[in-house]
């Protein structure tokens, strides 16, 4: 994944005398105090229009503070003061800002921000750096290893400061939060985890991975590794979070499955799709326009059972399981859930202690396969 | 000054601020300030003849809205909610910012603007009849030079959703209360007067004043809570969506639309209750965590498949009762609304709809845009008995009692469960009720309302079989090179797309109209460009002129060499 370019990096201070005050930029020029360059006025951050914000009140100090105001740019700071009677103002305010293109995602870089911020404090703290006028031209090399290096590598490994230890910083991409895992779905390996795998991995997940070969559930695997249910689901949670597998629904003849019609076009249309279908699906000889026929057939209330007894499906010798797995993973299929609901109609209540606890799941929201584990 | 009259946000860790501070003095050209020149240009005029102006009463404007009225709606404003918190922030006028020294501007246009969304269908009363009044809030001494309405928001998404979450609040929210509020600070010292109320309040009262006696703060409380904590009504037929009015001054009624699935917190759901055994067994829709998940088609496709262009051959249905979205109109509203809203069934198409008006078809257009995008009406095919209609996959199920109730009171012995199971398989609705004396109509309108069902449409692919492409030797040839490693004797050829087929596959498909008896041999011709399995039947019957009784008969004769894709059609809410 590319991450949003850095456009600037400046590294602004409050002067006991003039005020806030930018020191360094890299690219010098990116950052101005007065009027700009009418030619690339857009792409210039004028100082004193963010000053308040780079530069801010106590209040504001020690937090991340993001602005989005001018036409083209947004700033990320870190503002930090220290206070100490041994500068001039009883406080020294400083700010290492990064500024973006308004319309990228910078959520990635916040901890960076952040990590340059506590460091350069630390720096401050134990021997002056940013304070001395012969220590503080470091700052600006920092500055363009930095800018240079996490735009062409996402990271920026080793930066040498005097009398610390190297700066070590990387761009992580930002990862939605994975979807809950429940005890009837069927975890598959996207990639084959036995190859990446190494000793240094969780002691469950290593335990727990032999097992995810898209038949067995996530209830099953617990039984077979002998793990604690909660923990198999939250191993699996964790590859998924990954994406290092994806989840299913248990393969049953008794299933219902029908098209996403545009994304069955799609799969018309991408041959590497299809031999991959093939590869994966077939046992005999095949070509894709035979499979595309049979899948073209599925429909909502048509069963698996029922789909292959009408077409003869298995005289093909296909791997039937293997061909709705790759439906759904590569989303040109989806399963049609069975929902039990009550109805007014119904005549009488329930009278076993197993249906009265069963009736408080037919509200709609839960489907067979979910009632088969409560 | 330079950071005003565009977005300004700033995120402070996990808040974020969102604003838009405003200039009320217009000396800057090209910022979209002429009514504010125009008001400037008129109180330097009655100042040079200050003997001679005529004021109206100070309570009340020349459209007869009195200034001092308030809404009769008792509430305690709250402004300490940590989640969504408006807060109004203003700042002297700058020494350079001397209204006298403007420069004269065009006299046009006193309408405020509402960003860039359809206008609200309860829209500004006094927009472009009156005539400014000058109040003696509106003195210069006395005048607000700038003012920024500002909206605190702590996201609970990613980034992509926190972008998302500020730019809704921003553009429906937001820019439209800046607007008027601009608006009236303008033509009425609103503004100033009621930023005078609430300080006299809080010196009064220090902090815990009750800020109730002043109605901009009950508009923004209004506001607030409306964000937050919407109450649903109990005929809502979604609850993520939430028609709210803001009454500012009496005089601007604003409209807005709260989309609570973007503005987070969508827990609130419908509770389902359970009375009795099992009764239906429903085939809703595939798992929905799952869809979520795997809907990765991005937001434009996502727009595309929810806002899909309008065609002649659809129809409107309504999700309020008429009489209901009737009084919910401003009185300013088109009269060819009024007359839509009147006449509109779901058994009557667009065109047909524009013929009874004695409308353009884009006027018409626009009107049902308007209804939709408020989230009045829904765009449907023509209701008919023979449509293919099946249990959606977005439908909600938890509801089911409360709509069973509601379908036994208008058709008696009906089991809204068992109706649904067998609706699980796709069919006509005439094969469902052979009993005529259903209002069917109904029932079908009632479903489709709350998303219980959904169309099926049929798509179609040219297969080229096995007895056309043995016919001749290079037929033949050209379907094993197509096949190759992957052969199989007797498998069919897939035509992709039949417009850009080469000159073998266009031979081969004359072969099959030439195979077919008259007079669809032609018929077929006309068809064959649709065949890509992205034109549905219905596009193709109204692009050819044909009706469904003409389609049906050739269908049956070509459904050997096509591919029948039945499409669950998405809705269009």
């Amino acid at each position: 994944m590319r991450f949003a370019p850095i456009k600037a990096i400046f590294y602004s201070e409050f002067h006991p005398i003039q005020g806030p005050v930018v020191v360094y930029s890299v690219p010098e020029g990116s950052v101005v105090s007065g009027r700009p360059n009418e030619t690339h006025k857009d792409d210039i951050v004028i100082f004193e229009h963010v000053s308040e914000y780079v530069i801010p009140k106590p209040a504001l100090c020690n937090r991340l503070v993001s602005l989005t105001a001018t036409s083209s740019r947004t700033i990320i700071g870190h503002p930090v003061s220290i206070e100490d009677a041994k500068y001039e103002r009883n406080a020294f305010l400083f700010n290492l800002v990064f500024v973006f293109d308004s319309n990228d995602k910078t959520q990635p870089y916040e901890q960076v921000v952040r990590k340059m911020s506590r460091i350069l404090r630390s720096l401050e703290l134990e021997s002056g750096l940013l304070s001395n006028k012969d220590t503080k031209p470091k700052v600006f090399s920092i500055m363009d290893q930095l800018l240079q290096d996490l735009n062409t590598y996402s990271n920026a490994e080793s930066i040498s400061v005097e009398f610390a230890s190297p700066i070590n910083l990387k761009l992580f991409q930002s990862r939605a939060p994975p979807a809950t895992v429940h005890d009837w779905q069927v975890p598959v390996q996207v990639y084959h985890l036995a190859r990446i795998v190494d000793r240094l991995w969780d002691m469950t997940i290593l335990r727990v991975i032999p097992f995810i070969n898209g038949a067995l559930s996530v209830k099953r695997i617990s039984e077979i590794a002998d793990v604690e249910l909660g923990l198999v689901r939250l191993s699996i949670q964790h590859l998924l979070y990954y994406g290092c597998v994806k989840l299913v629904d248990i393969f049953q003849y008794s299933n219902i499955y029908t098209l996403k019609s545009n994304n069955m076009l799609t799969l018309l249309e991408n041959e590497d799709l299809q031999y991959e279908m093939l590869a994966f699906v077939r046992k005999d000889e095949h070509n894709i326009s035979t499979l595309f026929t049979l899948l073209s057939s599925l429909k909502p209330g048509l069963t698996v059972k029922e789909w292959c007894e009408e077409h003869d499906v298995r005289s093909l010798n296909i791997d039937i399981r293997r061909l709705f797995v790759f439906g759904v993973l590569n989303n040109f299929l989806y399963r049609v859930h069975k929902y039990p609901v009550t109805s007014s109609t119904t005549v009488g209540s329930p009278t076993s202690m197993d249906l009265k606890k069963l009736s408080r799941f037919l509200d709609g929201k839960h489907h067979f396969d979910g009632l088969y584990c409560h | 000054m330079s950071l005003c009259d565009r977005i300004f946000k700033l995120a402070v860790d996990d808040v974020v601020f969102v604003g838009h501070p405003t200039l009320l003095n217009a000396d800057r050209p090209r910022t979209g300030h002429r009514f504010a020149r125009q008001i400037q240009r008129k109180q330097r005029t009655e100042q040079s003849n200050t003997e001679q102006l005529v004021l109206h009463g100070d309570d009340q404007d020349d459209l007869g809205y009195n200034d001092e009225e308030t809404i009769i709606t008792p509430l305690t404003p709250s402004f300490e909610k940590s989640v969504t918190t408006p807060i109004i922030s203003s700042r002297p006028l700058p020494q350079h910012q001397n209204p006298q020294n403007c420069s004269p501007a065009p006299a046009l246009i006193p309408t405020p603007t509402m960003a860039t969304h359809p206008s609200p269908l309860i829209g500004s009363s006094t927009a472009t009849k009156s005539k400014p009044t000058i109040s003696p809030q509106q003195q210069p001494h006395h005048q607000l030079s700038m003012f920024n309405l500002v909206f605190a928001v702590i996201p609970e998404d990613d980034q992509e959703g926190t972008d998302c979450e500020v730019h809704y609040v921003y553009n429906n929210i937001l820019a439209k209360l800046t607007a008027a509020l601009k608006y009236e600070q303008l033509k009425r010292g609103y503004l100033k007067k009621e930023i005078d109320i609430i300080m006299g309040i809080r010196d009064e009262f220090h902090n815990g004043a009750d800020l109730e006696h002043s109605s901009l703060a009950r508009m923004l409380a209004d506001t607030f809570h409306a964000m937050t904590n919407p109450d649903i009504p109990s005929n809502a037929l979604s609850v993520n969506h939430v028609h709210t009015h803001l009454d500012l001054n009496s005089s601007v009624d604003i409209s807005i639309l709260i989309d609570r699935t973007i503005l987070g917190g969508t827990n609130h759901c419908y509770s389902g209750e359970s009375d009795g055994m099992v009764g239906g067994m429903v085939g809703g829709g595939g798992d929905r965590d799952k869809d979520a998940e795997d809907d990765d088609g991005g937001a434009l496709a996502r727009f595309q498949a929810t806002h899909p262009p309008l065609r002649p051959y659809q129809a409107v249905l309504l999700l309020y009762h008429a009489e209901e979205i009737l009084k919910s109109l401003p009185a300013d509203s088109a009269p060819l609304l009024h007359d839509l809203i009147e006449i509109v069934t779901p058994t009557q198409s667009l065109e047909n709809l524009a013929f009874a008006l004695s409308c353009s078809l884009a006027q018409v257009y626009r009107l049902v845009c308007h209804l939709v995008y408020w989230k009045k009406a829904k765009v449907i095919d023509v209701i008919n008995l023979r449509n293919m209609y099946v249990v959606s996959r977005e439908a909600d199920l938890s509801r089911l009692s409360k709509l069973d109730n509601e379908l036994t009171v208008r058709v008696k012995d009906l089991d809204l469960g068992k109706m649904l199971s067998v609706m699980s398989t796709p069919r006509a609705f005439s094969s469902i009720f052979k009993d005529k004396s259903v209002p069917y109509l109904e029932i079908i309108a009632l479903f489709l309302r709350n998303n219980l069902i959904e169309q099926c449409r049929m798509k179609l692919l040219i297969i080229i079989p096995k007895q056309i492409w043995t016919l001749k030797p290079e037929f033949e040839n050209y379907v094993l090179a197509q096949s190759v490693n992957e052969l199989t004797q007797d498998s069919a050829l897939i035509v992709r797309n039949p417009l850009y087929c080469n000159e073998t596959e266009a031979q081969m498909i004359e072969t099959i109209a030439l195979t077919q008896p008259q007079p669809f041999p032609a018929i077929f011709q006309r068809f064959v460009p649709y065949m890509t399995g992205k034109v549905h039947s219905e596009e193709m019957m109204y692009r050819e002129n044909m009706v469904r009784k003409d389609f049906k008969a050739f269908m049956r004769f070509v459904i050997c060499f096509c591919h029948i894709i039945e499409e669950v059609n998405l809705g269009l809410l």
